[in-house]
């Protein structure tokens, strides 16, 4: 009876107090689904689509000595074989504006693929003459019949989309991406481009975990050749992480909201009493005990919380397909979570349990209030002791002041909405250092990320070719520097200390611009390497310390000394070809990294080294461009996150000022009555209820923007710290500060004035009259 | 020959209450004077405290005219109201309606500077008001719960003078008070008149009627008679008994 009536008298912050929550709630059951989830339905979808656990390209035509070889290996359930064309084209679909420049892969249709089979989703039509099917990532959404180009070295293919194929390894713009034709398109295409002619091996595994064992095995027996090897773990984690990273903002995001709904219901309850001192004064007369009040309160908040709660859950299942748009170019898969009963049981809980229990500790200083003094109107709860604005003494116009010595009599509330706000902007700030460094100057997000990115990395058919390369190449006039490997082009994984670990493959270190390395130096003999700082702290090592890495062949542990401490998503070390020789004699590298000079056309760079060297290349990388992609990829998640969190924000912070000016006007309804009779107008009112909150808000948006200009960097940092980042020194421009700082001011000044409209409504007359 | 400073025409007010209507105010023709302690009488219900609310542009009427100095004040705006209250009107209230996070002082300074900008001078008339009406500066920085009830009602006196109002609106000012508080109330107020300043005051209380120069005694929303008392004295038995005459044949 009393929640009930606790409920009518207080609808409206019931409302925005269960908004609040639904926004929370929304955001955790996403976050923590994307978090929980999204590794399982990869591995599930993997395991019914039957992918392949390894898989290895070379070049030229068959070459069934390789599957022989892999059936050998310990551990090796199965291994398929297939000839593709494999090469770097440019594909558009100009019917949605889709442009992808990706290294695919074209096969034809073939019913008997045992390993990740085309497996079409949604209906298809047939790919005689030229049809096509395109993995979900790049034709989600598209009518079939759709004109797709292709563009192989000038030369356009027109077909038409027939499918959309779901794929495990070949499905994502971080990656390649698997293109099916038919039969006779297909040999065409070898044809037109026999030097595109590559042969695919595909193992799956007994156990997953021995993929490592199989990819040491096989380098070491291929060593000497051209080799491309990836792992479906490697493609899970690359594919993930952005995704588990957005995962993490959500869930961080939904806690700041959680604590703000707190605080929100702390001031409601702290308020209720206050208005309502006689009301409890009487109930405590009539001999309700405390223990009856305060469950009746708790009861009022754990109702709105659950309403709101299970709102913002049903509500979290309608968001799940724009999250499965936003995350498709990386994650490349349908996921339509919907309905997660265990994830969704805990954050119910979880807000219910966080919400009466900070709802109870609001509610305990019911217990301080004595009948007598609650039925007095809690008169000596009530201390003045303190005049702040004399008007006497200090200068200025009376609104402001006016606002002021109401600003400072509530002086807790202030505190609550500061902390609000301060919380907020944090958020948006961070959530505007997203956008700005994956969407507006990717520079230092590519050299936090990736470490340095060549701009052209060139594919040789013959190793041995790659040395006269490198030279004429170096030579150029326009070249800054050349290198072979790179984080970007080769890794591979080895066993360091007993446990795998993968290591980017480098020639050698001269010339780099260091943007990987964070501490020590880069390895100058044989005998050195540097490790990422993540995997040196995971298992308490330091530079200067030794480490044994296993050569499979010959099984020995060989000793390398760390020497500095690098960075780069999802490697954890950079070794050297000097260094590699000791585990493996025949380690060689097919792939020469180009960096140019500023302000050189590369495409035309590349068209005069084709032009020169075209013999010795197979293929050339435009990785500017490639890049480009990838991050305008994963800058289209962060913007959309940094536009949730936005259009939250600007949502959570109207909600909580019309909250407490509405909640401060008819608590200062008799104060404003008094003021209208003594003359005070409409608009002069409403000024002093905004001027009044405007110094919080302006001290919150600027402790926020200040605390996430310094918390971005170690933010980004913990997020990211799993997939290998240690340090980061992403910028965020000045001018956003101060345009968010001032933004917030403008929408709190907008929302309170908006909100003290009402008080028009209020008349000196009434006043007298009640 | 008095001069009118507030004139009603066919001032009516009607309330509405789940469609029953009340008509509190009917067709009343009146003025009051300048310089005048006009106080209005009459059983409760007859629309005492409508008329005075009227009058000072607190609330609107229903019909008819309200002018002021010769300017028509019933169509004006909310807000062009409250600048017409703030420019000529003081008002003193049975419940006083002091703020009460504010000290006394700043409770007068919030009136006082509203309308004039000239803070020393604000602050200094504020401080004088709050000196001649028995208040000294401990007072001053006492916040309304703080002190008695005839401090606070002289408190508020002192707001409603502080913009040297042309005309000041009492609703029953001694209402709330003890007999000796209300009396010192009473001399404030009569002080004020003897200086020139207009007050309308509506009153039940007979030792206030007293202290009025004209009292007009209204029923059913209408006024049914008039007293002219002429300027108090202290002590003065005559003109006691003239009200207490009036009264008695009013039916009071």
């Amino acid at each position: 009876m009393l929640t009930a009536a606790n409920l009518r008298r207080n609808k409206n912050q019931a409302v925005i107090i269960g908004l609040l929550i639904l926004i929370s709630a929304l955001f955790l059951n996403v976050g923590l689904v994307m978090y929980l989830r999204m590794d399982d339905h990869f591995d599930k979808r993997a395991e019914e689509l039957n992918a392949p656990h390894w898989i290895a390209f070379h070049e030229g035509g068959p070459d069934m000595e390789r599957v022989e070889f892999l059936r050998q290996v310990e551990g090796v359930a199965d291994v398929e074989y297939d000839t593709i064309l494999f090469r770097t084209m440019t594909l558009t679909i100009p019917a949605v504006s889709a442009s992808h420049m990706v290294r695919n892969i074209i096969v034809p249709y073939n019913e008997s693929q045992r390993m990740n089979p085309p497996y079409l989703l949604g209906d298809s039509i047939s790919l005689e003459g030229n049809g096509i099917y395109l993995p979900y990532f790049m034709a989600a959404g598209v009518a079939l019949g759709t004109e797709v180009n292709i563009t192989i070295n000038e030369e356009r293919f027109v077909f038409t989309l027939a499918g959309v194929t779901e794929e495990m390894v070949f499905g994502s713009i971080w990656g390649s991406a698997r293109l099916y034709v038919s039969e006779a398109m297909f040999r065409e295409l070898k044809e037109a481009y026999p030097e595109s002619i590559w042969g695919l091996v595909s193992a799956r595994m007994e156990d997953i975990n021995d993929t490592p064992l199989l990819a040491s095995r096989y380098a070491a027996e291929y060593a000497n050749k051209n080799i491309w090897t990836n792992s479906l773990s490697y493609i899970r984690d690359g594919r993930t992480a952005t995704p588990l990273i957005v995962a993490v903002i959500i869930v961080s995001f939904s806690v700041i909201l959680l604590l703000v709904g707190l605080c929100v219901i702390r001031f409601n309850i702290i308020n209720n009493i206050e208005e309502n001192t006689v009301n409890i004064g009487v109930q405590k007369a009539m001999g309700y005990r405390n223990r009856q009040i305060i469950a009746a309160v708790l009861a009022q908040f754990g109702l709105v919380a659950a309403s709101g709660g299970i709102a913002g859950l049903l509500l979290a299942q309608a968001v799940f397909p724009w999250v499965n748009g936003i995350i498709r170019n990386m994650y490349g898969l349908p996921w339509h979570p919907l309905f997660d009963v265990p994830i969704m049981g805990v954050s119910l809980s979880g807000i219910l349990f966080t919400v009466t229990a900070f709802a109870l500790i609001a509610a305990r200083r019911l217990l301080k209030l004595h009948p007598l003094n609650a039925l007095r109107g809690g008169i000596t709860t009530h201390s003045f002791r303190r005049v702040w604005f004399p008007l006497d003494k200090t200068p200025g116009r009376l609104t402001v002041l006016l606002g002021l010595k109401q600003l400072f009599h509530h002086k807790k509330q202030g505190a609550m909405l500061g902390i609000i706000i301060a919380c907020t902007s944090f958020a948006c700030l961070a959530g505007a250092g997203l956008h700005y460094n994956f969407n507006v100057n990717r520079d230092e997000m590519i050299r936090t990320i990736t470490g340095e990115l060549p701009d052209v990395i060139f594919f040789l058919h013959d190793a041995e070719a790659l040395a006269g390369l490198r030279e004429r190449v170096g030579n150029r006039p326009e070249v800054r520097r050349v290198n072979v490997g790179g984080s970007t082009s080769a890794q591979s994984t080895f066993t360091v200390n007993g446990s795998y670990l993968n290591f980017a493959l480098v020639q050698d270190f001269i010339g780099f611009a260091g943007y990987e390395l964070l501490a020590g130096r880069f390895p100058m003999h044989d005998n050195e390497i540097v490790m990422g700082a993540v995997a040196m702290a995971e298992r308490g090592l330091r530079i200067g310390d030794w480490v044994y890495i296993r050569n499979h062949t010959d099984k020995t542990d060989y000793p390398y000394l760390i020497t500095g401490s690098t960075q780069s998503m999802n490697h954890s070390g950079m070794i050297c070809v000097a260094a590699m020789k000791r585990l493996d004699v025949n380690v060689t590298f097919g792939t020469l990294n180009v960096v140019l000079l500023p302000r050189h056309d590369l495409n035309e760079f590349i068209s005069s080294v084709l032009e020169a060297e075209g013999g010795i290349i197979e293929n050339a990388r435009n990785m500017a461009a490639l890049s480009e992609d990838e991050y305008a990829a994963i800058g289209g998640i962060f913007s959309a996150i940094a536009y949730a969190v936005l259009a939250a924000v600007s949502c959570v912070v109207s909600l909580i000022l019309y909250l407490v000016i509405k909640t401060s006007i008819r608590r200062r309804r008799r104060e404003l009555g008094i003021q209208k009779a003594l003359g005070y107008t409409t608009l002069q009112l409403m000024n002093q209820s905004a001027i009044n909150i405007t110094p919080i808000i302006a001290v919150g948006a600027i402790v926020g923007v200040v605390g996430g200009y310094f918390g971005f960097n170690p933010l980004f940092v913990m997020f990211t710290r799993g997939f290998g980042i240690a340090h980061a020194n992403l910028p965020v421009p000045m001018g956003w500060m101060v345009g968010l700082c001032a933004g917030l001011v403008l929408l709190a000044y907008a929302v309170a004035m908006l909100t003290a409209w009402r008080i028009r409504k209020i008349s000196a007359y009434a006043l007298v009259t009640e | 020959m008095k001069k009118p400073i507030l004139t009603t025409t066919k001032l009516c007010k009607t309330f509405s209450h789940g469609g029953i209507q009340q008509h509190v105010l009917k067709n009343m023709d009146m003025d009051i004077y300048e310089g005048d302690f006009t106080v209005v009488m009459g059983p409760s219900g007859a629309g005492k405290s409508t008329l005075l609310y009227a009058l000072s542009g607190m609330d609107k009427p229903t019909l008819g005219a309200i002018s002021f100095a010769g300017q028509d004040i019933s169509g004006l705006s909310n807000d062009r109201l409250a600048v017409f209250r703030r420019d000529n009107c003081g008002f003193v209230f049975q419940q006083m309606y002091l703020l009460d996070n504010m000290n006394i002082l700043d409770n007068v300074l919030a009136a006082g500077l509203l309308v004039n900008r000239n803070k020393k001078e604000v602050v200094r008339r504020a401080k004088d008001l709050l000196t001649r009406l028995d208040l000294d500066e401990m007072n001053w920085r006492k916040f309304p719960a703080q002190v008695s009830g005839g401090e606070a009602q002289r408190a508020a006196i002192a707001r409603a003078l502080v913009n040297t109002p042309k005309i000041i609106f009492a609703d029953e000012p001694t209402g709330a008070l003890n007999s000796a508080n209300g009396t010192r109330v009473l001399d404030a107020l009569t002080e004020v008149n003897r200086q020139g300043q207009s007050i309308v005051m509506v009153t039940h209380d007979l030792r206030c009627a007293y202290r009025g120069n004209r009292v007009l005694y209204i029923r059913d929303g209408g006024i049914v008679g008039e007293c002219d008392l002429g300027a108090y004295e202290s002590g003065d038995t005559a003109r006691h008994e003239k009200l207490r005459s009036f009264l008695i044949g009013m039916g009071w």
